[in-house]
């Protein structure tokens, strides 16, 4: 027991469970071997694999970090011209609210995919009965309402910091003046 | 060996540009929460809808299931939505995870370049089965939406199938591995606490020397700011797709579903699965020289007005999509059973089902024999449409809607069991 702790670096449970495991998904790979064509199976598995780890993953860190930089930008710019009657709440940070929106509608856009590019247009139609083109509109106006829904939010939210800002600098702001 | 020294940070070697704020036990334990109470089902629903074609009986797709089919079942045919239900969790419970999928695997993408890639066996052989675990989900995820979207169907079935298995054997080895870090986590903090803290008072969790940042940024979004940012999405894959399922007023909001329109609101404007036009049925192939055949232990012809004249049964029954989606309508037709009757066939046994567009399924005895299998000749006391299966159709209660054969031509009961 305690060579196998040191040599294998965990218990014989540990063992047994990823060897059982294993044993399954090679029993699932045989199954698969014993399709017509078992080669496109695994090429999904990769590509999935891949795309995930590799596109997918490093393209949405940047879009976020290119975004983090032009609130950062501006944020540094309103510092420069140091605007006293708009401080620091009241300049809530926007990043949030295009990536509450762009990130809704970048999964949509991922999940479906092959209907907003119509990629499957004749079998659609053929299953429906109805033209596939709609998903494109559908997906703009998702895309659309959202954006404004959000844009709408922040502006709620800089017109009460704002007024929040106005009444505790205003001079008859008694208990203020006395804290 | 290189490891954490008393005081000082964790040895990462050189992929540990990690910043984001926001990583952390916690927020995986979160994500991993919810997907260990939605894969579970996930898996149970998937296998369930493999019984409902009841692959033994050979006419299903994937009928070559080998030890994985060891669980398989005679399906049953109540209650009549059973199949509905199952299937519209399956595929709408599966597309509201995807959100929660990508975060979580958001939430652990430092572990991919764990420096060192491998502490010991038992180390290189949990990160060997990740690969089941997260290129699994993945495939399971992107197989599934390729197929209701009805782009690249190739293989669907032995894929989604397999792969399931695949991936459930990584995923269980993952829970018992992590379940004890998930809990101790999950008790770190406490979610109401999280649910009213917002930026201002946001900090990292602390160092656990793999998830949280060694030298975070600071905070751009509270935790729950993306505990609502990710339910927000999987909340609007709901609204965009549930109603396909679901059915009445939400219909029209499953922007995203394939089955949302209908050509207007008389008797036969609900979804259509194939059009008559697109598997090449003609007014011709179906007018007066139309006729069924039924083979038992005679061979009986009938016409539309034969079928008519029969005692007819109506039923509110459901046709329900492996797609996900799913309508009920009220069906007026002649029973299964009495048509194996007038075959001359009284004891209970199963049937092979055969359509005009050479389409064909072997109905199980019990299906055959149930409360509510007819052929539909009426749908809401109008004649069926063209599109909807003219002159009759198969309604099957609690079947997959493939067997739910349209513009049948032959029911031959002498199937051997």
């Amino acid at each position: 027991m305690k060579a196998l702790r040191r040599y294998y670096g965990a218990g014989p449970a540990h063992l047994v469970g990823l060897l059982a495991c294993f044993a399954v998904a090679a029993y699932a790979v045989t199954r698969v071997l014993g399709e017509g064509a078992w080669v496109s199976v695994f090429q999904w598995f990769v590509a999935c694999l891949v795309f995930h780890d590799f596109v997918a993953w490093p393209a949405y860190t940047a879009a976020d970090r290119l975004l983090l930089r032009a609130q950062q930008r501006r944020a540094g710019r309103h510092q420069n011209r140091s605007l006293p009657e708009v401080p620091a709440p009241a300049r809530a940070p926007w990043v949030n609210h295009v990536r509450f929106p762009a990130v809704i509608s970048a999964v949509l856009l991922g999940m479906f995919f092959p209907l907003i590019s119509r990629l499957s247009r004749a079998v659609y139609l053929g299953t429906t009965g109805f033209s596939e083109n709609v998903y494109l509109t559908n997906w703009l106006m998702v895309t659309g309402a959202l954006f404004a829904g959000s844009a709408l939010a922040y502006l709620v939210r800089l017109g009460l910091a704002r007024r929040r800002h106005r009444r505790e600098a205003a001079p008859g702001a008694a208990t203020h003046a006395r804290r | 060996m290189a490891r954490a020294t008393a005081g000082g940070p964790p040895d990462r070697g050189p992929f540990s540009r990690w910043k984001s704020p926001a990583r952390g036990p916690w927020l995986t334990s979160v994500f991993g929460l919810v997907l260990l109470v939605g894969i579970p089902i996930e898996f149970v629903t998937g296998l369930l809808s493999y019984a409902a074609y009841d692959p033994r009986l050979g006419s299903g797709p994937n009928p070559d299931h080998g030890l994985f089919g060891l669980y398989l079942f005679n399906w049953v045919t109540s209650p009549p939505w059973l199949y509905r239900v199952i299937e519209g969790t399956h595929v709408t419970l599966g597309l509201v995870l995807v959100p929660v999928v990508l975060a979580k695997l958001w939430s652990v993408m430092p572990k991919l370049f764990a420096w060192p890639p491998w502490r010991s066996v038992a180390h290189f052989l949990e990160r060997l089965s990740l690969v089941l675990v997260v290129g699994g989900v993945v495939f399971e995820m992107v197989t599934g939406m390729l197929y209701i979207d009805y782009a690249n169907r190739t293989n669907f079935y032995s894929g989604h199938f397999y792969g399931a298995w695949a991936f459930m054997a990584g995923f269980v080895v993952h829970v018992s591995v992590k379940f004890a870090d998930m809990v101790r986590a999950l008790r770190s903090r406490r979610l109401r606490t999280e649910l009213r803290t917002g930026l201002a008072g946001t900090r990292p969790e602390p160092s656990d020397g793999s998830l949280v940042a060694p030298a975070p940024a600071p905070p751009t979004i509270s935790r729950r700011g993306i505990l609502a940012l990710v339910g927000g999405t999987s909340l609007a894959v709901f609204v965009l797709t549930a109603g396909q399922s679901i059915g009445g007023a939400m219909r029209s909001l499953a922007l995203f579903g394939t089955h949302y329109r209908s050509s207007g609101t008389g008797p036969n404007d609900f979804p259509v699965n194939y059009t008559a036009a697109s598997v090449g049925i003609t007014p011709a192939a179906t007018g007066t020289s139309w006729r069924l055949v039924l083979v038992g232990a005679r061979r009986v012809s009938l016409s539309r007005e034969q079928l008519l004249a029969l005692p007819l049964v109506t039923a509110d029954l459901p046709i329900a999509c492996t797609e996900g989606w799913s309508t009920q309508q009220r069906w007026t037709g002649a029973p299964l059973a009495e048509l194996a009757r007038l075959a001359g066939i009284k004891d209970v046994r199963p049937a092979r089902i055969s359509a005009l567009d050479s389409h064909s399924v072997v109905l199980s005895g019990t299906q055959v024999w149930a409360r509510g299998s007819m052929l539909a000749l009426r749908v809401n006391g109008a004649d069926l449409s063209l599109d909807h299966g003219f002159p009759a159709r198969v309604i099957v209660p609690s079947a997959p809607g493939a067997h739910n054969l349209k513009w049948m031509s032959e029911i031959v009961f002498s199937e051997p069991t």
